[in-house]
């Protein structure tokens, strides 16, 4: 009985946190415009992880086909057909001690994969860092919030 | 040759050689229609449906009396979706597929681009190196991740169905 109780106690108290992290964790969600201002990348949640697609492109056909443009630096021939509108360029994010991490992004201009961290310096502002190996050796650039989560 | 040498020789020899008759089989494994979804609205440019599959392995390492730990390696060899057939792909200009899972990163399965006009199915084009997929397949659960590149904003649900074939290499 005395288990019970203490077990039903120490739920309640835990209880608001673990919400409170799953909010937090959900605050990735929307639309967010890259700092160069090309794209524009949804972040939504695949079971318990965050994944981003690209959902606008400022320039979105290929200036010499004037066909919309396609993954055309992918390591990968065979798969050099799949559109850029639509790429899930962040792969596999986890939400951790405030932060989004042990994710990919991918730089289709490049056609390089990269690892990243995601920090939200406020409810609109991430800072998304890529990097190879240590994290001190990267890049981070800064995307605004053009929409609120769905 | 020393003798260290010679007896350190006569150690290993045994060990290489049961390795090497250690003999790999490749078998075929499939996951048919596996249902997925892109629920409505949605909207012109990129939707995503998704279709979850359960303890995909269980019925193959049952019908082949196997443990997970003699599998080396799963590898994807077709994939085919399928549309209902009073919509087909009409409104879809290209597919994307993924295979995502918490305990695993996200793989590239294959991409249709364009979709051929009237076509109620499509098979995709699979990597040239296709990833190992065995950690994905091991997981409890999975699911099947489908971008859809919609032409026209609509206010259906679009479901699809997926046919997948896999090379499974085992011991």
């Amino acid at each position: 009985m005395r288990f019970t109780i203490l077990l039903s106690l120490f739920l309640a108290f835990i209880a608001p946190f673990s919400a409170s992290a799953q909010d937090n964790a959900d605050k990735l969600l929307g639309i967010w415009e890259s700092g160069n201002g090309k794209a524009r990348v949804k972040v939504e949640k695949i079971s318990n992880k965050y994944y981003g697609k690209i959902v606008w492109l400022r320039e979105p056909n290929d200036p010499v086909t004037k066909q919309p443009k396609m993954d055309k630096n992918n390591p990968d021939e065979s798969l050099r057909a799949t559109p850029l509108k639509g790429y899930r360029m962040l792969k596999d994010f986890v939400y951790k001690n405030n932060e989004w991490t042990d994710g990919t992004i991918y730089d289709p201009e490049s056609g390089s994969t990269y690892n990243c961290v995601i920090k939200m310096k406020d409810e609109n502002t991430l800072e998304i860092r890529g990097y190879v190996g240590v994290k001190a050796l990267g890049r981070t650039d800064t995307w605004k919030r053009l929409e609120t989560k769905k | 040759m020393n003798t260290k040498a010679l007896l350190l020789f006569w150690l290993i020899s045994p060990l290489l050689l049961l390795s090497a008759c250690k003999k790999e089989i490749k078998t075929t494994f499939s996951l048919n229609n596996v249902a997925l979804v892109a629920e409505g609205p949605l909207t012109e440019g990129s939707n995503t449906a998704q279709g979850t599959v359960k303890e995909a392995l269980a019925a193959f390492l049952k019908e082949h009396n196997l443990t997970p730990e003699q599998i080396t390696n799963v590898k994807l060899t077709k994939a085919v979706v399928h549309a209902p057939d009073s919509v087909g792909f009409d409104l879809v200009k290209s597919i994307t597929l993924q295979l995502a899972s918490d305990g695993a990163e996200m793989v590239e399965a294959g991409v249709v681009n364009p979709v051929p006009a009237g076509a109620k199915m499509a098979t995709l084009q699979l990597p040239a190196e296709p990833k190992n997929m065995l950690y994905t397949l091991k997981q409890n659960t999975f699911t099947l991740v489908a971008d859809l590149d919609i032409k026209q904003d609509t206010s259906m649900n679009f479901p699809l169905t997926g046919n997948l074939e896999f090379e499974v290499t085992h011991h």
